[in-house]
């Protein structure tokens, strides 16, 4: 399989979410990912249909992490295509076995890290460069999508590469400790930049107790709805209020 | 007669609706990515940044794609646009952002619930897929594909253009008979927002420690 292959799956692997359904999850777009390996490997309509069968079962995973199951199931593809690897049924276990874990993964990291670490990382840029709004939104943009963008390339690679060994070989980069970093690093970082707003005027020491309090009370399970909404009934009250009395 | 300027809003606003449905999700369809987009389009570049970031800090617990997201990107569309009408003041003040946002929030709920029964609509082009991988062939998946990113574009487009068109009006007509009191009571909204914003965010880093959350239980322990 030679690296053009792979970069179609890696493209295709973009549109993983088109065509969701609640009874098969990403199936449909994990075949669509999948299918220039397909292509590349079986010549008769009657086995790629067979191969479409093999993978048409639940597939949910999360997206930027899904492309070390893609890779690991091209390898496994391609190992039964020569007559040499696990059963169809064996792959499809495989998939699903590696799914779970890997959408925690993904989840710990992307969404509850590196998107408001880039944000935060945005943030910084508008106060350092302000009145330019398109800058730092591509700032962002880029920020966010190279490391989003390499994780899924390179664990398509690892993937193709490792085959089910991914897992092991993936163990000493230490992915919690990483984890317990970057949260560490956010939370730092959003602290000093709310304090560097007070010590520089731009917010009143009493924004930076609401700020705090409202972490509180996320911590306590308050939804962001009612905050939203009862920060209006606040702003109101106390308005209102100092007007009267 | 609807106006050229929230037809093209709403235009942008569809396609990069695309990037939670179906395509990336490479962050287009955020808010700070919509917000600032939707103001530049509308000529008020610094209000729009304004409202992406304040929305993109407020629902930093909101995932961009899975179970749990909903398409926050549609309520900071909404409000660049309403903050572009004819009845916004000329700077945008913060009151005015205020407003946009109390009258935002319900609608964009109201587009979550719609969203989720269009998602629901997708199981015929799923069938025509898997009916043509069963034959061997991709091409009706593509065709789904497609056809499906085209109906979702529709789909935001006709959201945006009819709550922009009523949520406006009412905005229009608040924002014209809003006293002095009023607007001082909803410019404090919008720093509260804004601290609102800084707490999920820091709640985003300190809630999800994964220390705690990761590390194997007792029974797994040796």
């Amino acid at each position: 399989m030679n690296r053009g292959v792979l970069a179609r799956v890696f493209l295709r692997s973009l549109w993983l979410q088109g065509l969701w359904t609640v009874q098969r999850g990403q199936n449909l777009g994990c075949l669509y990912s999948l299918w220039p390996v397909v292509d590349r490997l079986y010549e008769r309509p009657e086995d790629r249909a067979e191969v479409a069968r093999t993978h048409a079962g639940f597939f949910s995973t999360h997206p930027y992490t899904a492309g070390v199951v893609l890779g690991v199931v091209a390898g496994l593809e391609t190992d039964r295509a020569r007559g040499n690897g696990p059963s169809g049924e064996a792959i499809a276990a495989a998939r699903s076995a590696m799914a779970g874990p890997l959408a925690a993964l993904g989840e710990a990291f992307f969404w509850s890290l590196w998107r408001p670490l880039s944000f935060l990382a945005a943030m910084a840029l508008a106060w350092a460069h302000p009145g330019h709004p398109g800058r730092i939104v591509l700032s962002f943009l880029v920020i966010y999508n190279l490391l989003h963008l390499g994780a899924r390339w390179q664990g398509l690679r690892w993937g193709f590469r490792w085959r089910t060994d991914v897992v092991p070989r993936l163990a000493p980069l230490r992915l919690q400790r990483v984890l317990t970093v970057a949260a560490a690093a956010g939370a730092l970082a959003t602290l000093v930049l709310m304090i560097a707003a007070v010590a520089t005027g731009r917010a009143s020491p009493g924004l930076l107790g609401a700020a705090l309090a409202a972490a509180a009370l996320l911590r306590r399970g308050a939804p962001l709805g009612v905050l939203v909404a009862g920060s209006a009934a606040v702003a109101l009250g106390w308005t209102f209020l100092g007007a009267t009395l | 007669m609807i106006p050229v300027n929230p037809l093209g809003v709403g235009l942008l606003y569809a396609v990069l609706s695309l990037d939670h449905f179906s395509f990336g999700p490479l962050l287009l369809s955020r808010p700070l990515v919509v917000g600032t987009a939707c103001g530049w389009a509308l000529k008020q570049p610094a209000a729009g940044f304004e409202i992406g970031a304040v929305g993109e800090a407020l629902w930093a617990l909101v995932p961009p794609a899975g179970p749990r997201q909903w398409d926050v990107g549609l309520m900071a569309a909404l409000m660049a646009a309403w903050l572009a009408g004819d009845a916004a003041p000329a700077a945008a003040p913060r009151w005015a952002m205020a407003l946009a946002g109390l009258i935002a929030f319900p609608l964009g709920l109201l587009g979550r619930r719609i969203d989720g029964w269009a998602r629901k609509q997708t199981r015929p082009f799923a069938a025509h897929a898997l009916e043509g991988l069963s034959r061997g062939s991709d091409g009706p998946l593509r065709a789904s594909l497609f056809a499906t990113a085209l109906l979702w574009v529709f789909k935001s487009f006709l959201v945006f253009l009819v709550m922009e068109s009523f949520g406006g009006a009412l905005w229009d007509w608040i924002a014209s008979r809003t006293p002095a009191l009023f607007q001082t009571a909803l410019e404090r909204t919008w720093f509260l927002w804004m601290a609102l914003g800084a707490g999920a965010l820091l709640w985003q880093f300190i809630g999800r420690w994964p220390a705690r959350s990761l590390r194997p239980g007792p029974a797994a322990q040796p």
